[in-house]
């Protein structure tokens, strides 16, 4: 095809209002689901190729382990392929492939040997006997970084910090407010009451906010408040 | 009107405006009332922010960052089920 027409096809997509496009999406996946279904090759392939790099950036972000994050890959694949029976459309395929993918991450996790976690005891909320709050702030943010830090090193740093935290508060963190998991969605994906994934959300984002401290300041260049 | 305790026991509910329209006033005006606890909301949903941030497009991985051997390594293991 030649150059200038691609670029033509290129701008008409654009052009084109979301619910045409959304529509495409739809029917794209439909002819995946119904592929994989009557279990073609092609079929699984495309869905590898096209879902791999969500799915390996969820193995990345939950697994923090390059070797551990391949295998759950090649899991979530199988998984989605042997279950695509119970693939009911009640949310977009991508959404239910992600699902399976953060089910698997969670599976490996359970697996891992339980390792000794940090406290966070020293980030937390804490009140007087009057029940006011008392000033628990981050002595680092006295002396907070100079250095202006651009975006990328700002979600470096962010994202350390949240690798930082205990596991089952990193995972409440992750579910909640990066995958966008309502609260009670992640208290059954976690298996715990809606009380308790209430609290471990509040406090991984204390911690969270106190380790931060010291580049909270910065966020005005970067973040819409 | 609610201690800041109180107020904090409510804090997740209330940043996701899930309280009823009561609870909801009484943490609000808390929040007007308080000056530690509304540079803690603000800090707090700066850390909150900036975390989201972090992860913009989560999934927008970059194609490459999946191996070419993995995906093989994937299509094979289907086969030889």
């Amino acid at each position: 095809m030649p150059r200038g027409q691609e670029i033509t096809d290129t701008a008409e997509f654009f052009e084109r209002s979301a619910s045409e496009r959304q529509q495409c999406t739809d029917d794209a996946e439909a002819m995946l689901v119904h592929s994989l279904r009557k279990s073609e090759d092609s079929g699984y392939e495309t869905l590898v190729r096209s879902y791999g790099p969500q799915v390996m950036a969820i193995a990345r972000r939950y697994l923090r382990s390059e070797v551990d994050a391949a295998d759950c890959f090649q899991d979530t694949f199988i998984a989605v392929y042997q279950s695509i029976e119970r693939f009911q459309q009640r949310s977009s395929f991508r959404q239910w492939v992600r699902g399976v993918a953060v089910k698997q991450c969670l599976m490996r996790l359970r697996r891992r040997p339980r390792q000794r976690q940090e406290s966070i005891e020293h980030t937390l909320p804490m009140f007087d006997d009057r029940g006011s709050r008392v000033d628990v702030s981050n002595p680092r943010q006295k002396s907070a970084i100079d250095e202006l830090l651009d975006a990328e090193k700002m979600r470096a740093v962010v994202r350390e910090s949240i690798d930082k935290l205990p596991e089952d508060y990193r995972l409440v963190l992750l579910l909640r407010d990066i995958d966008g998991y309502s609260t009670s969605e992640a208290a059954t994906i976690l298996g715990i009451k809606l009380s308790a994934t209430k609290t471990r959300l509040h406090r991984a984002r204390s911690a969270l906010k106190y380790i931060l401290e010291p580049i909270l300041g910065q966020t005005g260049c970067y973040v819409d408040m | 009107m609610l201690t800041c305790k109180e107020f904090d026991e409510f804090m997740v509910d209330y940043l996701d405006g899930g309280l009823p329209i009561w609870q909801k006033y009484m943490c609000w005006l808390h929040v007007k009332m308080c000056r530690e606890c509304a540079y803690f909301v603000q800090q707090y949903r700066r850390a909150i922010a900036l975390e989201k941030s972090a992860f913009d497009c989560p999934d927008d991985a970059v194609p490459e960052s999946v191996p070419e051997e993995l995906v093989k390594a994937a299509l094979t293991r289907r086969k030889n089920m």
